[in-house]
C-alpha cells in the first residue's frame, strides 16, 4: 500500500526515483486456510478492511483536528490529510467500495445498463453504512441487493471529509487498454470481419516498418501475454488491419474509441477537449451496437466499458488522468516489492525487506539532505572572479527558446555516409524516378537553373536517414517527439548469416505553404499536403 | 573508506536519520474449520505498517519538492475572462475548490493534504 500526496507535481509523483511516493504497509495477501471454501472470500475481504482500518487509524484525528507540520518551504501551517483518490484496478475498487464485481463502484447503475448512455445517481457513503448497518442488525432491505452492496464492515466509514466512491481515479492502462480495447473491442471487431484470423495476422505481418511502430512480426493471435506497450503499439495500427474487410459501422466504433482512448491520455484539459472526449464517448457507446446485430455481442453488461462514463467528471473533479496512471505504481512497486523481496533470504522476509527499504531510505534522507546543503551553502558566483568558458555558458542552462512553429528543427549526420551517388543511382536504386525533373523545377524557380543543366555530371551526397524535432503540444504531452524519416538502398549482408536488409522508404505528408487562419481551423483534413515517399 | 566490511557499511547506514518507524500487528483470525481438537482453527495474520500522518510530514517537509508542492486549489482559465477551464494538476479540478470551501479551512495557514493511496497486488 502506497501513499502520495496531491499536493505534489504529477510529474515528481510518478517517478518512483525522486522519492514522491511512499509505502505506508504490506497488506497480507495469505490465504486464509482456517476457513472453508464458500465462506473464505468475504473474509478476506474483511480482513483487508480491517487491515486498512488500522493503517489508517491516525488519519481520523489528523483530518477533523488538523496537524501543524513544517512544510518545505519553511513555513508551518496546520495541514489536514484527507483520502482524497484511491488508485487501484477494478476487482481492487470494488473490494474498497464493498460491492459486486459485476457492478460500479462509483454510481448505482444497473447491471443491464452497463453498456449504456444512462445517467445513475453516484454511490452514498451514508447510505451506504446506512444499509450495512441495517442488514447487521438482521435486516434484509432490499436496495441492499439491488446495490449490490457486500456485507463488510468499511475502512472508510469515519475518515474525515471522504467520498470513497468518488475518490477511484480512471486506470487508462487496466480499463481502456488492457480492458475496453484489448479484451472487447479488438475482439469483436475481428470476429466480426468479413476475413478469418490468419488473414487479419497476415495484415499484421504486411504493415510496412516504421521507426515508431512496432511491427506485429507473427500476427497478434499467438501473443499469449501482452504487456501493455504492446497494446498501446497494436492500437496505432488496428485500424489499417480490418480496413476493407468490416462494415463502417465497426471501423467508426473503432476509432471513435481510439479517439477517447488518446483524449483520455492528455496532460491538460481544457472545456473544448473534455467535450470532445465525452463526443467520443456517446458516439463509440451508440456505433457499438453494431456487434449486436452482428450477433458478436449479446450485451455489453461489462463494468469497464461503464467506467468510460466517468472520465470527464473525474478529469473535472481530481485533475487529468495521467496523475493517476497505475503504470506509475507498478513500476513502484518492482522497485520496492521485488527487489526487496530479492534481497532478502526468502524465510520471514517481511521484516528483512522492511529493512532493506528502512535502509534505502535513510540513504534516499541523507542524500536530499546533501544536495539541499550544496543547493543553499554554493555561495552566489561571484563577478570578479573571471568565469571560465564565459563564452559558451552565457545563456542560462534552462532559458526557454521560443518555438518557432514555421520553422521545424531537424537533425541529420555531420558527413554523409555515402557522400558521392550518380543521379542514375537514385532514380534506380532508390526509386526516385521525378528526381531530374523535380531538381530542374526546383532550381529553375530559385533561377539558378544552368544552361547545360541535362549534361552536368555531378555526384549528390546522400544521408540515410534525418530526424525532426517536433515541439511538444502542450495538451498531450510534454515532451517533444522525433520523428525519423529513412530512405536507404537494399543492403548486401556483411556475412552468409544475416538476411539482405530491404530498401526503406519512409512516407512523409508534407504540408505545401503555411496554413492559412482557415485551414487551421479545419487540421483533420489532408487538403493542402503532399504525400511524398522519402 | 571509511569502512571495511558490508556490515560496517550497513551500520553505518543505520545511524542515519530514518524514515518512519514500521510497527507490526498481529492479528489472530479464528476461522470456521474445526481443527482436530474440535475447536475452531486460528491463523495468525501479520500486518506491517506506518504512521501515514508521520509519512505525510515527510513528504511535505522534504526541502526537494519546495518547487513542486502546492497548499491551495486553483481555478485556471485560458482566456482572460475566464470562460474556458483549464485542468491538469489534482490542484486545478473542482474537489479541492469546494472541499476546502465547504470545510471552511482558511488558507494559507491551514491547507488540505490530499491523498493517493494506490493499491496493488504484490505477492
Amino acid at each position: 500500500m502506497y501513499l502520495t500526496l496531491g499536493n505534489i507535481e504529477k510529474g515528481t509523483r510518478r517517478k518512483g526515483s525522486e522519492h514522491g511516493t511512499v509505502l505506508i504497509g504490506y497488506i497480507p495477501v495469505e490465504k486464509l486456510e482456517c476457513f472453508k471454501e464458500s465462506t473464505r472470500s468475504v473474509h478476506q475481504y474483511r480482513l483487508f478492511h480491517h487491515c486498512m482500518r488500522h493503517i489508517l487509524a491516525p488519519m481520523i484525528e489528523a483530518g477533523k483536528q488538523g496537524v501543524d507540520m513544517v512544510c518545505a518551504d519553511g513555513n508551518v501551517r496546520r495541514v489536514f490529510p484527507i483520502l482524497a483518490a484511491y488508485v487501484a484496478d477494478h476487482p481492487e475498487q470494488c473490494l474498497v467500495a464493498c460491492c459486486m464485481e459485476n457492478r460500479c463502484p462509483k454510481c448505482l447503475v444497473s447491471v443491464e445498463n452497463l453498456g449504456e448512455r444512462v445517467f445513475s445517481p453516484l454511490r452514498d457513503p451514508a447510505k451506504t453504512l446506512q444499509l450495512i448497518d441495517r442488514v447487521s442488525k438482521g435486516l434484509k432491505p432490499p436496495a441492499f441487493t439491488e446495490q449490490g452492496i457486500r456485507f463488510v464492515d468499511p475502512f472508510w466509514k469515519d475518515l474525515p471529509h471522504c467520498d470513497i466512491f468518488s475518490c477511484f481515479t480512471p486506470d487508462i492502462l487496466h480499463q481502456l487498454h488492457k480492458g475496453v480495447f484489448n479484451d472487447h473491442v479488438s475482439e469483436w471487431a475481428i470476429s466480426a470481419a468479413s476475413v478469418k484470423r490468419p488473414e487479419i495476422d497476415r495484415r499484421f505481418k504486411a504493415m510496412p516498418s516504421h521507426p515508431s511502430l512496432r511491427h506485429f512480426k507473427s500476427g497478434i493471435s499467438h501473443v499469449s501475454q501482452w504487456t501493455g506497450t504492446e497494446r498501446k503499439e497494436m492500437e496505432k495500427v488496428f485500424l489499417g488491419t480490418i480496413l476493407n474487410v468490416s462494415s463502417e459501422l465497426v471501423i467508426r466504433t473503432v476509432r471513435h474509441l481510439l479517439d477517447f482512448i488518446y483524449l483520455a491520455h492528455y496532460e491538460t484539459h481544457t472545456d473544448e477537449t473534455l467535450r470532445q472526449l465525452e463526443q467520443a464517448w456517446e458516439k463509440f457507446t451508440q456505433a457499438k451496437r453494431i456487434f449486436l446485430s452482428k450477433g458478436v455481442r449479446k450485451n455489453f453488461e461489462i463494468p469497464k466499458i461503464h467506467s468510460m462514463q466517468h472520465y470527464v467528471g473525474m478529469i473535472r473533479s481530481r485533475g487529468t488522468a495521467d496523475g493517476y496512471n497505475t503504470e506509475a505504481s507498478e513500476r513502484l512497486h518492482i522497485d520496492y516489492a521485488k527487489v526487496a523481496y530479492e534481497s532478502s533470504n526468502k524465510r520471514d522476509y517481511i521484516p528483512q525487506m522492511k529493512e532493506w527499504l528502512m535502509r534505502r531510505e535513510s540513504i534516499a534522507i541523507f542524500s536530499s539532505y546533501l544536495d539541499w546543503i550544496a543547493q543553499t551553502d554554493t555561495p552566489e558566483p561571484t563577478s570578479t572572479e573571471p568565469e571560465p568558458e564565459s563564452d559558451c555558458c552565457t545563456e542560462p542552462q534552462n532559458a526557454r527558446v521560443p518555438i518557432d512553429s514555421d520553422r521545424l528543427q531537424y537533425s541529420i549526420a555531420k558527413t554523409p555516409p555515402d557522400p558521392a551517388t550518380t543521379a542514375v543511382s537514385i532514380i534506380s536504386n532508390y526509386g526516385a524516378v521525378d528526381f531530374l525533373p523535380s531538381l530542374r523545377s526546383f532550381l529553375s524557380s530559385q533561377s539558378l537553373l544552368p544552361p547545360d543543366f541535362d549534361s552536368i555530371k555531378v555526384p549528390f551526397p546522400t544521408f540515410k536517414q534525418f530526424t525532426i524535432h517536433i515541439p511538444p503540444i502542450r495538451h498531450a504531452s510534454s515532451h517533444q517527439t522525433n520523428d525519423v524519416i529513412r530512405a536507404t538502398i537494399a543492403r548486401k549482408p556483411p556475412n552468409n548469416r544475416q538476411k539482405e536488409k530491404p530498401p526503406l522508404s519512409d512516407t512523409v505528408l508534407a504540408r505545401k505553404g503555411p496554413l492559412t487562419n482557415n485551414e487551421t481551423r479545419q487540421v483533420q483534413t489532408l487538403d493542402g499536403m503532399y504525400s511524398t515517399r522519402s | 573508506m571509511s569502512f571495511q566490511t558490508a556490515k560496517a557499511l550497513l551500520k553505518k547506514i543505520e545511524r542515519l536519520p530514518r524514515g518512519p518507524e514500521w510497527t507490526c500487528d498481529v492479528f489472530k483470525v479464528k476461522g470456521d474449520q474445526l481443527g482436530e481438537d474440535g475447536k475452531c482453527v486460528t491463523q495468525e495474520v501479520e500486518l506491517w505498517r506506518r504512521d501515514p500522518v508521520e509519512c505525510i510530514c515527510e513528504l511535505i517537509g522534504n526541502p526537494l519538492f519546495r518547487e513542486k508542492l502546492r497548499y491551495e486549489p486553483q481555478l485556471k482559465f485560458l482566456d482572460e475572462e475566464g470562460k474556458v477551464r483549464v485542468y491538469d494538476e489534482m490542484w486545478t479540478g473542482d474537489w479541492w475548490w469546494n472541499t476546502q470551501v465547504s470545510a471552511s479551512f482558511e488558507p494559507p495557514l491551514n491547507t488540505l493534504i490530499l491523498m493517493l493511496i494506490s493499491d496493488i497486488d504484490w505477492q
